[in-house]
């Protein structure tokens, strides 16, 4: 049984907004875990949770046989690296600086960062493909090279469980199959990989689904079992037709055409404010 | 027969010269009496037209008062003592919380006959109303920011300037004048200018003494000179070592040890630690134990009363002249003072008896 | 980035060498200066062969004092200002946001008007204040869980609540207000090595330790959440960064008042000029606010001035303003976002 995080009937609260609610599964090590939701499902929520940024309400998170709260921050640095929105920007750092602080977690120097570091800095960018960003200043870099550079510092943690939450935003099409590639590659090695995507097609990359509504779990499994026509309309209110290619191993999702006038909304018609 | 009437006539003779000379005394007496009594008609007339007065007080303000004064009030501690000491203390109604000279004012104040209204720099012009004053006397330099408002609640006032000697005689003048005590006035005057004159005459024969008048420690503020501390010095007989300075600044030990004072004064009256305190911090200064002024012990430090001679710009100034006349010159004086002093009193009596 | 890395290494060599070499090249000739004539002969001479006991005295115990008084000083505004402005990722902070000077001008004005106590209780009240003022916006800031932005909010409030008190017994007090309020102004005109003593042993190893945090306060920039996954302890860091700076600061304002805008402005010009990596705006910052001080302290202290002991911080805004602008002018877009 090599379960890498075990997570057990969480449940978190904003106020008096319940965003995820009684979550429970497991990810086994060496697994990419696909996440699939509509926007405010919980996705973000529940990478936070495992990631120690939000403490749910109730339920238990188990890495690695230990319960997240039992690790000291140098710990879980070691064990899960995460790659989260909310950059918080103002301060001028180049890109590789960025990365290198990912490596602090086995810094062995008091104010240098080591060779060790910057090899490790280095290697993560050039999975990337990002390697001729290191001396830009990060806040030039357009919204796309940004994430990679982020998703760079992750890696740069070396740690054995990594999430990524819309890892795939703002890349252009070839980027983003290089990324998930990338997380293939990963995970090959042993990682336990948690992604969340937007991008249907895409979970083909994953080995298990995982599918968020309302902060509850619809629906979990093979991507091929789990996507279907029924899920499509349920979790997203999209009619669309959903066919898996075997050969190909590559879902082809088209969206139904719809009725005459239903894709101009009523209150946006010829004459009025906007439509004029 | 002959005799009988040479003697009849020597005595009709006499009768008659007495009683001539009694009328001729009593005319005189009648006459004198009769100017007498112009003189005083004239007197009253005279004393009737005194007021109203115009006068022009330190903030170039023209003011009139209309009658005498009866119920003055004071913003200010020197200006209480002018009062007192030109003898319309029994008009004083109210006064500054700090005024405290002379002694039988805590009485006064005690029984309330006089009022406490404010401090000096937070005055409280309302409270001054509630007197119903004739006159209220301000320091122009502080208060003039509530000539405005004792104006706006219908009240006469008048502002002296107290930052030097010539002020205070100015200011005796003026508010005898005011009060019409100009007899008092002059007579104060005098004896203030005589007590400066004898101090003067002591003094000048011996070279001026360097001295480091003080009036806050940590920071050191000294005097320059334009302050009332730096003219007292220069009438004492002293020379202010920074008195090329105008006004109050800061010094820093480095720029007293250059100028070596030989005489030490800390005035603290504001300043509230013990004198011993004081010393102490003086001698733990950098540089000071090199001081003349510390090596032969003429270090002064004046507290409470004598602290208020040395800085209020009043009446007192002959006795401020006499003390620290001794304190820079005890060789004119013969009296030697101790280190620190607060009640000085019998000092100053010693030092002008000689 | 290899090649970037390693000119950083090297840049910061360079750089500390500069500001050391001038730093100590300032202090040396702040010795020259003051209003006791002296030549560098002189005071040579009265350093290491005293002749004359006035001058070995005003040397040795009240210029060497003073100018060490006024570089450690700055060098810990410099670094403490760098810190607060990296754990409240605000720009505009500065050593004394946390209340720090209101708390300790309170405490020594209620020490300079208590009779019975001495005058050298004062800094202790002083510092006393300054880090009560603090505690109590700690305090405030936990109950409101509002992250750094609440806690300058709790450092404004305590602040002005001091502030106002003071303000009231200065109108009480007016007579001594004047005496008071030249020792808040700032000043290093009662130095002596009494204070040296209590100030360095307490504020060197405090900064010190800043300046060995000064890589993980880059990481407390990305704030607490992402530093936190990093692997350090962000919470307690930014607790202890916070109480250590306030400590030095507080020790060093107890002593010679309150100094504005070497704090605020000293790492600023290390970020326009050099990076914006803590471990340049720390050691330099605090190098450069020393260096500001002091040539401040001496222009006070110079014959060539004409009014005297003025107060320090107002020297150190007059020079130091028309450099800042400058440098905001020709690369203010540093801090465009």
């Amino acid at each position: 049984m090599a379960c890498s995080i075990v997570v057990s009937g969480i449940s978190v609260r904003f106020d008096s907004a319940k965003i995820l609610d009684g979550v429970k599964f497991r990810v086994k090590k060496g697994e990419v875990l696909g996440i699939l939701g509509p926007n405010g499902s919980g996705k973000t929520t529940l990478l936070r949770c495992i990631a120690r940024s939000v403490r749910p309400v109730s339920g238990r998170i188990v890495v690695f046989g230990r319960p997240t709260e039992e690790y000291t921050s140098e710990e879980y640095s070691k064990v899960v690296s995460a790659m989260l929105p909310s950059w918080p920007g103002g301060f001028s750092m180049k890109a590789y600086e960025i990365v290198l602080m990912g490596c602090r977690n086995r810094s062995r120097g008091l104010w240098w960062e080591g060779e060790e570091e910057m090899k490790a800095a280095e290697e993560a960018l050039r999975l990337l493909g990002a390697l001729d960003l290191s001396d830009r200043d990060f806040d030039t870099l357009s919204s796309g090279e940004q994430r990679k550079v982020l998703i760079a510092k992750s890696l740069a943690q070396r740690t054995d469980v990594i999430l990524l939450d819309e890892p795939t935003a703002y890349l252009d099409l070839k980027h983003k199959f290089e990324v998930m590639n990338l997380i293939r590659a990963l995970a090959e090695l042993g990682k336990t990989i948690l992604v969340s995507l937007h991008e249907l097609e895409l979970v083909s990359y994953c080995d298990k689904l995982l599918v968020l509504k309302g902060g509850k779990i619809v629906a979990a499994g093979k991507p091929d079992e789990v996507l279907s026509e029924k899920l499509l309309e349920e979790v997203y209110g999209v009619k669309a037709h959903v066919r898996w290619d075997r050969s190909l191993n590559y879902p082809l999702i088209v969206p139904k055409v719809p009725k005459e006038g239903t894709i101009c909304p009523r209150s946006i018609s010829k004459g009025n404010f906007l439509g004029s | 027969m002959k005799e009988k009437k040479l003697l009849i006539a020597l005595i009709v003779g006499l009768f008659l010269i007495n009683v001539a000379s009694v009328a001729y005394t009593t005319s005189r007496i009648h006459n004198l009496q009769n100017k007498y009594t112009a003189l005083e008609r004239k007197l009253s007339v005279m004393r009737e037209s005194y007021y109203p007065l115009l006068v022009k007080d330190a903030l170039g303000r023209v003011v009139t008062i209309s009658s005498e004064p009866m119920r003055i009030v004071s913003g200010a501690p020197s200006i209480t003592e002018i009062l007192f000491a030109i003898g319309a203390g029994e008009k004083v109604v109210g006064v500054d919380k700090y005024s405290d000279y002379p002694k039988e004012l805590s009485a006064l104040k005690e029984n309330g006959k006089i009022v406490t209204v404010g401090g000096v720099t937070t005055l409280e012009p309302e409270r001054v109303a509630a007197l119903r004053p004739d006159l209220v006397l301000i320091d122009a330099s502080l208060q003039s920011k509530f000539v405005p408002a004792l104006e706006e609640l219908g009240l006469t006032v008048i502002a002296v300037e107290s930052k030097s000697v010539a002020d205070i005689l100015k200011n005796i003048q003026l508010i005898s004048k005011v009060t019409s005590k100009l007899e008092e006035g002059a007579e104060v005057i005098e004896n203030l200018n005589n007590a400066m004159r004898e101090v003067s005459q002591k003094v000048s024969p011996l070279p001026p003494a360097r001295v480091l008048y003080l009036c806050w420690l940590e920071p050191m503020w000294a005097v320059g000179k334009d302050t009332y501390a730096d003219n007292l010095i220069r009438i004492a007989g002293g020379e202010g070592v920074f008195s090329d300075r105008s006004g109050w600044f800061v010094v820093n030990p480095e720029e007293v040890v250059s100028a070596r004072p030989s005489i030490i004064v800390v005035s603290s009256m504001a300043l509230p630690k013990s004198p011993e305190e004081l010393l102490s911090y003086l001698k733990s200064q950098p540089g000071f134990e090199q001081l003349d002024a510390i090596k032969d012990n003429r270090v002064y430090i004046l507290t409470g009363q004598a602290a208020n001679l040395l800085e209020r710009p009043g009446p007192r100034v002959a006795d401020a002249v006499f003390l620290l006349g001794c304190i820079l010159h005890p060789e004119a004086f013969h009296v030697s003072l101790p280190n620190f002093i607060s009640e000085y009193t019998c000092y100053v009596e010693k030092i002008r008896c000689g | 980035m290899w090649i970037d890395w390693k000119r950083k290494r090297l840049r910061l060599a360079v750089y500390l060498t500069l500001l050391s070499l001038s730093l100590s090249l300032a202090l040396m000739i702040s010795l020259m200066i003051g209003s006791y004539a002296l030549s560098p002969s002189q005071i040579l001479e009265a350093l290491f062969h005293p002749k004359d006991p006035v001058a070995r005295n005003i040397v040795l115990n009240y210029r060497l004092p003073r100018t060490l008084l006024a570089s450690l000083t700055g060098f810990v505004l410099g670094v403490s200002g760098g810190v607060i402005q990296t754990l409240t990722r605000n720009p505009l902070a500065d050593p004394y946001i946390t209340g720090t000077a209101s708390g300790a001008a309170l405490g020594a004005t209620i020490a300079l008007l208590t009779p019975s106590l001495p005058l050298f209780a004062v800094p202790f009240f002083a510092f006393a204040g300054g880090l009560l003022a603090v505690l109590l916006s700690l305090v405030l800031a936990k109950k409101a869980r509002a992250g750094p932005i609440g806690f300058i909010l709790a450092g404004i409030a305590v602040g002005t609540f001091c502030s106002a008190v003071l303000m009231i017994l200065l109108s009480l007090f007016s007579q001594q207000a004047h005496g008071i309020l030249s020792w808040l102004y700032g000043s290093f005109s009662t130095s002596t090595w009494t204070k040296v003593k209590i100030v360095m042993p307490l504020s060197i190893p405090a900064v010190l330790y800043l300046l060995t945090k000064a890589r993980d306060l880059n990481l407390l920039l990305l704030g607490e959440e992402h530093a936190s996954q990093l692997g350090i302890e962000a919470g307690r860091l930014w607790k202890f960064m916070l109480a250590i700076s306030s400590f030095a600061v507080s020790v060093c304002i107890s002593f010679s008042g309150i100094i504005g805008f070497v704090g605020l402005v000293a790492p600023h010009m290390v970020r326009l000029m050099v990076s914006s990596d803590n471990r340049f705006v720390l050691p330099l910052g605090g190098l450069t606010g020393a260096l500001v001080l002091l040539l401040s302290d001496d222009l006070v202290r110079s014959p060539v001035n004409p009014f005297g002991e003025i107060p320090v911080g107002a020297v150190t805004s007059m020079i130091g303003v028309p450099f800042f602008a400058y440098l905001l002018w020709k690369r203010g877009e540093k801090f465009g976002m």
